[in-house]
């Protein structure tokens, strides 16, 4: 017969292990530039600035550590769509464009969970 | 700013393949071609003339490219066209401003507010995406044109038309508002100009018609800019005095 604390912790590493397979199913989210704006932008997981009136086609993709993406269950949202507009072109493409010169943050969702807040500047030309 | 699809005639299909998207403007992201569309007479970039519109010419698109800038405060509208080659269609798409603070949208089209560049961009949800980035700047100044300070007699007129340029003459993309006024409208008084062929008022051109001996100065301005145009009128007043009390704008 098992000992009841022995019990316990085999019921404890069982969860931990269920819980860590339900987990993070990425490592991070890859932000990257895919198009060339006429002036300077900064995008990256960390920010986003970008002068008022400009607009860059941006990639999001949630990365595992095998190096695979899946673009398809991420979703990304302006918390200020009076600063910073959001267009989803489909597959992991977004536009970004600066509306008006202030401050804001994307929100990047994987799988209906938030995972992500970008500040995002927008500035003066 | 429409937003469907588009069947084009034959000659338009023959060019699939070629350059079917004319002379507009690539995409940066080269999916198609944005094209331009003047809205109002007085367009330098369509020539004094209407661009040819989608409907005008039974399914050819207009095929002006974007120009190089577009005057703060002109008035203009654009399309985009995405080639679908297996169907022989030309897709339209709405094009929107990325920023109501320099460019803002209307039913009419769009409306230059500030200098700086600004993006088009069109999106219809399923893949397909564009944008293109366009410069807005202040007009360094206004050409004048026609009318060329040459004696008029009474009851003779002359057209005179003006057109935003940049610093190094360039002419500026975009329909502008002008205020024009007589300085002395017994002298010289000015009558709207009026489109041979569609009877719209044109804002950039006006006719000055010649009423009584003197000078004059026709003033016409659109923002902060002033074009002065000293106007001789050689004879007598006209008989009937019709440039009395008539005011001087047009």
């Amino acid at each position: 017969m098992m000992p009841h604390s022995l019990r316990s912790l085999l019921v404890l590493a069982t969860l931990a292990l269920v819980l860590a397979s339900c987990g993070r199913r990425f490592d991070y989210v890859d932000v990257t530039l895919g198009s060339s704006p006429p002036l300077p932008v900064t995008v990256n997981s960390s920010q986003v600035v970008m002068p008022v009136g400009v607009a860059a086609q941006v990639f999001f993709q949630a990365v595992r550590r095998n190096d695979s993406v899946d673009g398809d269950g991420v979703d990304v949202r302006s918390t200020d769509s009076r600063i910073v507009g959001v267009i989803d072109t489909g597959g992991s493409a977004w536009i970004l464009h600066g509306e008006n010169i202030g401050r804001a943050e994307l929100e990047v969702w994987y799988d209906n969970e938030l995972v992500e807040r970008i500040p995002v500047e927008i500035t003066e030309q | 700013m429409r937003w469907h699809s588009i069947p084009v005639l034959a000659v338009a299909l023959a060019c699939v393949g070629c350059d079917v998207l004319g002379s507009g403007t690539p995409g940066e992201l080269g999916e198609g071609g944005f094209n331009y569309e003047c809205i109002a007479w007085g367009d330098p970039v369509c020539d004094g003339e209407l661009a040819a519109t989608f409907d005008d010419f039974q399914g050819v698109p207009s095929d002006i490219p974007i120009p190089n800038a577009i005057v703060v405060g002109g008035r203009f509208d654009a399309t985009f066209f995405e080639p679908d080659e297996d169907f022989g269609y030309l897709r339209e798409h709405s094009v929107r401003s990325a920023s109501q603070y320099l460019l803002e949208t209307s039913s009419a089209g769009f409306r230059a507010v500030r200098p700086g560049v600004v993006a088009l961009v069109v999106s219809d949800g399923y893949g397909v995406a564009d944008l293109l980035h366009l410069t807005i700047v202040e007009p360094a100044r206004l050409s004048v044109a026609g009318y060329t300070g040459q004696l008029l007699a009474p009851g003779e007129t002359a057209d005179v038309w003006l057109t935003p340029r940049d610093e190094t003459g360039v002419a500026l993309g975009g329909a502008l508002s002008y205020e024009w006024t007589s300085s002395d409208a017994s002298v010289v008084r000015i009558l709207p100009s009026v489109s041979s062929d569609t009877e719209a008022l044109r804002d950039d051109q006006v006719l000055l018609q010649a009423v009584g001996g003197g000078t004059a100065t026709v003033r016409a301005t659109t923002g902060d800019l002033l074009v002065e145009i000293e106007v001789f009128v050689d004879g007598e007043p006209l008989p009937d005095g019709s440039g009395e009390g008539s005011g001087g704008d047009a």
